[in-house]
């Protein structure tokens, strides 16, 4: 019958399921779920409801791990596929004490970084010759390149050199070739005024099928958990393998025990940011460091970094040393290009970006920003404060809605169902 | 996810007669002469709804008290393979388009001291291969 201790059928069921990863909270979920599908249940329901398939669909992504880490894991994936991507990045939560005895309320609010990977295979071509030799137009827009800067820099290592900003980061796009922005339908021909299809860009590569993990777990808990989907996708055995990440040391630690013969890439993205960063903090006119940055980022999309990284050695150089160098504000001059040359020089080698466009590779991991964003959509806010626990099934349920091979209708039409009654009838049994 | 398994594969005819119903239904309601102006669609959708889900009510119910005639008097307990007595306990659950009333089937093994429900298919998997391992 597949019907559980909850009174509700397992259409019922999923629907709460989806309202819960869906919605921004438990009570908005109850609220949508009375008013869209006439379904009577409480917010604290909804959660119990939420966690106890999330706690099952972790034990599900444990047991996985466990069978790759033994090999006995097998691709469930029928298809090889042409370029499987895999995309690895941090967002961040609220967290609080889930120690017994401190009453109601948060204690210990703490932030927590949740690791998130996108799965991704793509339609690709390799080309003989760079299929996009320009820097694209969107990062040639100054508002949008600072637009990128604020939403880039205001997270992570970079977090303190913007300034403070109290509007939500904009959120990413996704590089686009600069051909692309005159509309993906068509245009008009001058001479018969017919629209014509433009044929299709041959880059980027153009993703298919999503899927994701999320975790609280520290970054060796989570390697396995990405390999093992990875696995489970038949990534390994893709024609073409890129692992795109920011630039963080962990990801390329978590690239060379787990994906060895995947092209490690660091995100365009990030390097625009820090070069922008570095443009700007060497000084002069707005045009000055306008056309700085544009020849630093052209260089970088060209594959010329050592270039840049020579102007800036020397401008770092010339700079008189600060009186205090381990008081610097992350805001100083000297300390930003200090910083831009550190991660310049530690990055350089996969940021040959020339042959990854010709070899039909992504360079820009929007995709896995993108995600952040919505896994953050779901879990962080000024009210919210997560038991780490209750924080890693929520993870699991919105990781599930979020997949594109519907995961989570899956689980909720395999899981098993026990066939024992719990504590409520003996305890009827008992009492009559 | 109801209704997916041994359903009737053209259910055409069904509809066409629920469809029937809902006529009988309308001319109950307001008459062979049918409603007056002064009544409006939201109450015409309202009244159709609620007659829906008495449909939907009966015929999950039905369905299910037929289901529960085919389990017999007794069912063998998960783990211990000894057939113990079948009884119901009265259930309410939300369906799609409004709650139900469910007699669940469900069964205690005095030997294991635990209630079980003879319904789930993955019992039945098991309870095939206990058997098979140690007929009681």
């Amino acid at each position: 019958m597949r019907l559980d201790s909850h009174n509700f059928s397992p259409t019922i069921l999923g629907k709460i399921l989806r309202a819960a990863a869906r919605s921004t909270s438990f009570d908005d979920a109850a609220e949508s779920l009375a008013d869209e599908a006439e379904v009577d249940i409480s917010g604290r329901q909804v959660g119990r409801i939420a966690h106890e398939v999330g706690e099952q669909l972790q034990q599900n992504r444990d047991r996985r791990v466990d069978e790759f880490q033994n090999q006995q894991a097998t691709p469930e994936a029928p298809v090889v596929p042409r370029l499987a991507v895999v995309y690895v990045d941090g967002g961040r939560l609220h967290t609080r004490s889930e120690e017994p005895g401190k009453g109601p309320g948060v204690h210990n609010a703490a932030w927590r970084e949740d690791k998130v990977a996108n799965l991704v295979t793509m339609n690709t071509e390799t080309h003989d010759a760079d299929p996009h030799a320009d820097l694209p137009e969107c990062f040639t827009k100054k508002k949008e390149v600072v637009e990128l800067v604020q939403g880039i820099a205001g997270q992570g290592s970079l977090a303190d050199v913007v300034e403070g900003c109290d509007k939500d980061p904009p959120a990413l796009t996704v590089c686009v070739p600069a051909e692309e922005d005159a509309g993906p339908i068509g245009e008009r021909n001058a001479t018969t005024g017919a629209i014509e299809n433009k044929p299709k860009p041959s880059w980027p590569p153009e993703p298919l099928v999503r899927t994701c993990q999320a975790t609280l777990e520290s970054s060796d808990e989570f390697g396995p958990m990405v390999a093992a989907e990875a696995h489970r996708r038949n990534f390994f055995a893709a024609q073409l393998r890129a692992f795109l990440g920011d630039g963080s040391s962990w990801i390329w630690t978590l690239l060379r025990t787990y994906f060895p013969t995947f092209e490690p890439i660091v995100d365009f993205v990030h390097v625009l940011t820090y070069v922008y960063l570095a443009a700007k903090a060497v000084g002069g006119s707005a045009t000055v460091v306008w056309n700085r940055y544009l020849d630093w980022a052209t260089a970088c999309w060209q594959g010329r970094v050592a270039t840049v990284l020579e102007e800036l050695r020397a401008i770092h150089e010339a700079m008189p040393l600060p009186e205090n160098p381990k008081e610097l504000k992350p805001t100083d001059p000297y300390e930003v290009i200090r910083l831009t040359i550190g991660y310049l020089t530690n990055n350089e080698a996969r940021m040959d970006y020339p042959r990854y466009r010709r070899a039909g590779l992504p360079t820009c991991s929007g995709l896995v920003e993108s995600l952040v964003k919505q896994f953050n959509r779901r879990v962080k806010g000024t009210e919210k404060f997560w038991n780490p626990s209750q924080a890693e099934t929520i993870l699991q349920l919105r990781a599930a809605f979020l997949c594109d091979d519907e995961r989570l209708t899956k689980h909720m039409k395999t899981r098993p169902i026990s066939a024992y009654r719990t504590y409520k009838t003996t305890r009827k049994r008992k009492a009559g | 996810m109801p209704f997916t398994k041994g359903q009737p594969e053209d259910l055409s005819n069904l509809r066409d007669m629920a469809y029937g119903w809902g006529k009988i239904v309308s001319r109950r309601a307001f008459g062979d002469e049918g409603p007056g102006l002064d009544i409006d669609f939201d109450s015409i959708e309202t009244l159709a709804v609620d007659i829906g889900q008495a449909v939907i009510k009966g015929a999950i119910e039905e369905t299910l008290k037929t289901q529960l005639k085919i389990l017999g008097d007794c069912q063998p307990c998960p783990q211990c393979g000894r057939a113990c007595p079948l009884d119901t306990e009265s259930r309410t659950i939300q369906v799609r388009g409004g709650t139900i009333e469910y007699a669940e089937p469900l069964c205690h093994c005095p030997a294991c001291r635990r209630d079980f429900f003879p319904s789930a298919p993955e019992l039945a998997a098991r309870l095939a291969q206990l058997l098979a391992d140690d007929p009681w």
